[in-house]
């Protein structure tokens, strides 16, 4: 059964609305995977997660939920207590997500259920929610047939990678992620680990790399230009992406995590300036597009 | 210069915010409401609706702006750190509530903590900011504001209240009331709301829900769209606009709506907010009736 991938929020840092930018969309990070086991599987929860909580709950199939979240800054994780089958008290929703550096993210889950903070009575989420802590770069099993791999990515704390498997086909999610070279170090321990390892650069590089071989496709944080690009910000550009999915025998780089200022036509600009290069180097490069499905397999 | 009191609408939405096709003319941005006068630059809430409010201001210049809560539900706080003019420091924005300045900067700190966000807490921004309590006849650029409690279901002890705001020009004496979030019903906070905004001009007022809808969502905290033109009818307010928009509601339902309410309620004058417009208080106009 084939591995599909699909696209519910593309945009970064902030959920956007101008009409120019619904092409690709205005919606944050949220990303499913979707398998014939009896699971759903979703990456994150931006605010693209609201219509499609709304269209499975209109349309549910399974009960079993599995998030796994790369972090939890606002764009990620802000649409989470929206999710309509959270409210039905017959779901099980699983969080995975990294081990804590100043947070557990439980407690940061609970914290947006507060009250004097939620626009809606807690109470109507009724679901049975676990949380799960993820060593990064450890890998478990969802169900029968997938497995998830990660990889810590250059962001604040730890910020994963994702990569799923499934029958032979992969998934991964690279976002966020900055460029770590000249000592752009953002992801806890990052600083530690170069004092010790002269080659860590080299090192991180060689091991996202590694983490993404051979895979079907890749979601990579694009959000700027070469001639925008701030490494401290946390965020990479697509040459810098492709560079990545090259080397690892990626077979389709989607760009990912568009700015919120990109309108449509700064995105297929974006495009547009690896398009020709990543033929020559034979990776299909897309822009990720909400409402997208891509099917492996 | 003359004096101006007007409205402008950066987000009309409540709960979350809900960009799509179907809602750009209504919009899809959370809350954020302008309030237009010559001498200030004043804007009640936060929500996402304020990354666009902020992008009027030219990066890097000397700029006061007042930001108003009425309270702290994401909806009405989350857009601040979208908020382009915090990351100048020649931005003085001043964060007004009748809450105690400490309390409201502790928790709009919560956008700047550094699990949710790239940053090491609120007063760490680039842009001088400042926490202000309201106190009732407080002037900001020559505009009178005075508050009232709201009926916004905020039980629990670590709660607190949401407030209205009546904006006064004070040579004209026409005013503008802000009305969200809040509970229309028949009962003493309500009619607290309606002494309140007696006979001001321009009336916003939450009114997210049908009258069908209501009935499944009392309690929530949110207007029925009638309670609400009811409110402004009984306060005499001169033009209505009705905001907080569900997210469901696409800008045809809001069309067929305001059809169908126009029909119910003829003697009123309302609007479903839309974001973007400036609605106009005449300054000049007298009352009638």
């Amino acid at each position: 059964m084939p591995l599909k991938l699909c696209l519910n929020g593309v945009r970064g840092s902030r959920p956007t609305d101008r009409p120019d930018q619904m092409t690709f969309g205005c919606n944050s990070t949220n990303i499913e995977f979707k398998t014939d086991e009896d699971f759903y599987l979703i990456l994150d929860g931006g605010t693209g997660l609201i219509p499609r909580g709304k269209s499975i709950s209109e349309n549910q199939k399974h009960s079993n939920f599995n998030f796994i979240i790369t972090h939890t800054h606002w764009d990620h994780i802000l649409a989470l207590p929206y999710f309509k089958p959270l409210q039905d008290p017959n779901n099980t929703v699983t969080f995975y997500s990294s081990k804590p550096t100043k947070a557990k993210f439980e407690e940061l889950f609970h914290r947006l259920l507060k009250e004097k903070n939620l626009p809606i009575p807690a109470s109507v989420i009724k679901a049975n929610i676990n949380f799960k802590t993820v060593e990064p770069g450890s890998s478990f099993n969802i169900g029968n047939s997938v497995s998830v791999d990660t990889y810590q990515l250059n962001h604040q704390d730890i910020t994963l990678g994702y990569r799923v498997n499934h029958n032979n086909h992969s998934a991964c999610v690279i976002t966020d992620n900055a460029p770590i070279d000249n000592g752009n170090y953002m992801g806890e321990g990052m600083k530690t680990a170069a004092k010790n390892n002269p080659s860590f650069e080299k090192d991180f590089t060689q091991g996202l790399i590694n983490f993404l071989s051979k895979a079907d496709t890749v979601v990579y944080d694009t959000h700027f230009t070469n001639d925008t690009l701030k490494a401290d910000w946390g965020h990479s550009t697509p040459e810098i992406a492709l560079d990545i999915c090259h080397k690892a025998g990626v077979k389709r780089l989607l760009l990912f995590h568009h700015a919120p200022e990109d309108d449509d036509n700064d995105v297929q600009a974006k495009v547009d300036s690896i398009k020709d290069r990543a033929q020559k180097l034979g990776v299909e490069v897309e822009a990720a597009t909400e409402g997208k499905e891509w099917v492996h397999g | 210069m003359g004096s101006r009191l007007a409205v402008k609408f950066w987000g009309t939405r409540g709960i979350i915010p809900s960009p799509r096709k179907e809602t750009v003319v209504h919009g899809g941005n959370t809350s954020c409401i302008e309030i237009i006068s010559n001498n200030a630059h004043i804007a009640v809430d936060a929500g996402f609706g304020i990354s666009h409010f902020g992008e009027t201001f030219p990066e890097a210049q000397p700029v006061d702006i007042h930001i108003i809560f009425t309270h702290l539900h994401w909806d009405h706080i989350q857009g601040l750190p979208f908020f382009n003019p915090v990351y100048f420091p020649q931005t003085n924005l001043y964060l007004h509530s009748p809450l105690p300045k400490n309390i409201l900067k502790q928790e709009l700190n919560i956008l700047f903590n550094e699990s949710y966000s790239p940053f090491n807490g609120i007063e760490n921004m680039p842009a001088n900011i400042s926490f202000h309590k309201i106190n009732h006849g407080d002037q900001i650029g020559g505009v009178e504001i005075s508050y009232v409690e709201l009926q916004h279901s905020l039980s629990s002890e670590d709660c607190n209240p949401c407030y209205g705001y009546r904006f006064t020009e004070p040579t004209s004496s026409k005013s503008v009331s802000i009305i969200t979030d809040h509970e229309a019903s028949d009962n003493q906070a309500n009619k607290k709301v309606l002494d309140f905004i007696l006979d001001s001009d321009l009336i916003v007022h939450d009114a997210q829900y049908t009258h069908e809808e209501y009935q499944e969502k009392k309690g929530w905290g949110h207007s029925s769209m009638d309670a609400a033109i009811k409110n402004i009818s009984l306060a005499n307010g001169v033009q209505g606009l009705l905001t907080h928009h569900d997210p469901s509601r696409n800008d045809i339902d809001l069309d067929i709506l305001h059809t169908n309410l126009k029909k119910k309620y003829s003697g009123a004058s309302f609007e479903f907010a839309k974001e973007r417009l400036i609605y106009e208080v005449n300054l000049k106009a007298k009352k009638t009736g």
